[in-house]
């Protein structure tokens, strides 16, 4: 099989729900080595929610998600560790630990599942800081720094363990266009040359366009995918309105 | 007195903080890097209140009775040497002492628990945790009286007063 074919994740059947109430049913997608899969949809459809469920916090009514040929969800609790091993997470606010400061965010995950030195650990997250643009921010606490610069320093933190998927919450809401644009490009980037595979939850046309190589759209009155295909594809092809609607910005 | 104080103070402190870490989705953060919140957070904080409430009932013993002894001299008119043989009798043996951090170390317990408990099990709104915060520091003086009373006849069955 074709090494940039292979399937990273593979979802079949899910079903989610709080309590009884159903959000989504039978949802079934793939996800390609070294893609950018985009989530999308309107307000309430279950993006968010089948991220939970992907990441392991969120567990399935029925159906499976296989990570590497791994089920996720049926694993034992050192398989799932090993799995978790593989994520990477941005959250929709960035999430950093407001009682550690930046450095000390990045250094958490790499004290608990590396045996590195504290000055390889300190070199490390001064590095991956780096990449996202915050060199001279290490001593700052969350509270001390912009909400956008907290997204960047979250975006470090899903890297610090050379993740070989990393699944973005929102990752450009509330940044102005300039740095939403930085991050689309840091996306690509590190897609081009690192392989990295991305799923990433979003409602910004442009980076649906600019990052996305494929893309499933939830529909909250069905509770299911109606479409599925790259986003430019989509637009073009797609006879749903309400993924006409959704793309081309329609009331 | 101490159990209380420190429920409504660190167990709503601690119901607070890890409520706002659950709001914020730091504590689905920890859970994704396969870090247990129960360890990293629970643990350190009921093992800082095993330690530090015990401490506390000794510092406050003794500041009781130096301001027992303060009061005793300034306004009661008694000597020094008075308040001290009365102290030292009231006080039959160094059991009264212990049985007090025994129970200190139980109250700590509680404090740490349920005021980590609560804030986990926070909702996912700030009134919700406002909720959690004054539901952690009910609770908490609820069972630390019940423990203490449950002490009592403990202490009464087995005649160690």
């Amino acid at each position: 099989m074709d090494k940039l074919c292979e399937k990273v994740i593979s979802v079949s059947d899910l079903c989610l729900a709080y309590g009884n109430f159903k959000v989504l049913n039978q949802v079934s997608f793939d996800v390609t080595k070294g893609s950018c899969t985009i989530i999308m949809g309107g307000s309430g459809c279950g993006k968010s929610t089948l991220l939970k469920s992907l990441i392991g916090l969120l567990k399935p009514k029925a159906g499976h998600i296989y990570i590497e040929e791994s089920d996720l969800w049926h694993a034992s609790n050192s398989e799932k560790q090993n799995l978790l091993r593989k994520f990477g997470v941005l959250f929709q606010g960035g999430a950093l630990w407001s009682s550690l400061n930046i450095l000390e965010n990045l250094a958490l995950p790499l004290q608990t599942h590396t045996s590195l030195s504290e000055q390889e650990i300190k070199e490390l997250a001064y590095y991956k800081l780096s990449l996202v643009g915050l060199s001279g921010f290490e001593m700052f606490y969350p509270s001390e720094i912009s909400g956008g610069m907290r997204k960047r320093a979250g975006i470090a933190r899903a890297m610090i363990l050379d993740p070989s998927i990393i699944f973005l919450d929102e990752p450009s809401a509330g940044l102005d266009p300039v740095n939403a644009r930085r991050l689309d490009d840091l996306i690509i980037e590190l897609k081009q040359s690192l392989g990295v595979t991305f799923v990433v939850v979003t409602h910004e046309l442009a980076s649906i366009f600019e990052i996305g190589d494929h893309s499933i759209f939830l529909d909250s009155r069905t509770k299911s995918i109606i479409a599925k295909g790259s986003p430019s594809n989509l637009l073009q092809n797609c006879e749903s309105s309400e993924v006409q609607s959704f793309l081309k910005r329609e009331g | 007195m101490v159990g209380i104080i420190m429920a409504g103070r660190t167990g709503a402190s601690f119901a607070a903080e890890l409520g706002n870490m659950k709001l914020n989705e730091e504590l689905d953060a920890l859970r994704t890097f396969g870090i247990r919140p129960m360890e990293f957070l629970v643990l350190p904080r009921t093992l800082a209140l095993i330690v530090m409430v015990p401490m506390l009932v000794v510092y406050a013993d003794i500041i009781g009775v130096l301001g027992g002894l303060t009061v005793g001299v300034q306004i009661m008119d008694f000597s020094v040497s008075h308040y001290i043989e009365q102290t030292q009798s009231a006080v039959s043996g160094m059991w009264e002492v212990f049985s007090g951090l025994l129970k200190s170390v139980v109250f700590g317990v509680i404090i740490g628990l349920v005021g980590c408990y609560k804030g986990l099990h926070s909702g996912n709104d700030s009134t919700a945790l406002g909720k959690s915060v004054t539901s952690a520091v009910v609770m908490s003086v609820t069972f630390i009286v019940v423990a203490d009373a449950l002490f009592e006849v403990i202490f009464n069955a087995l005649e160690l007063r």
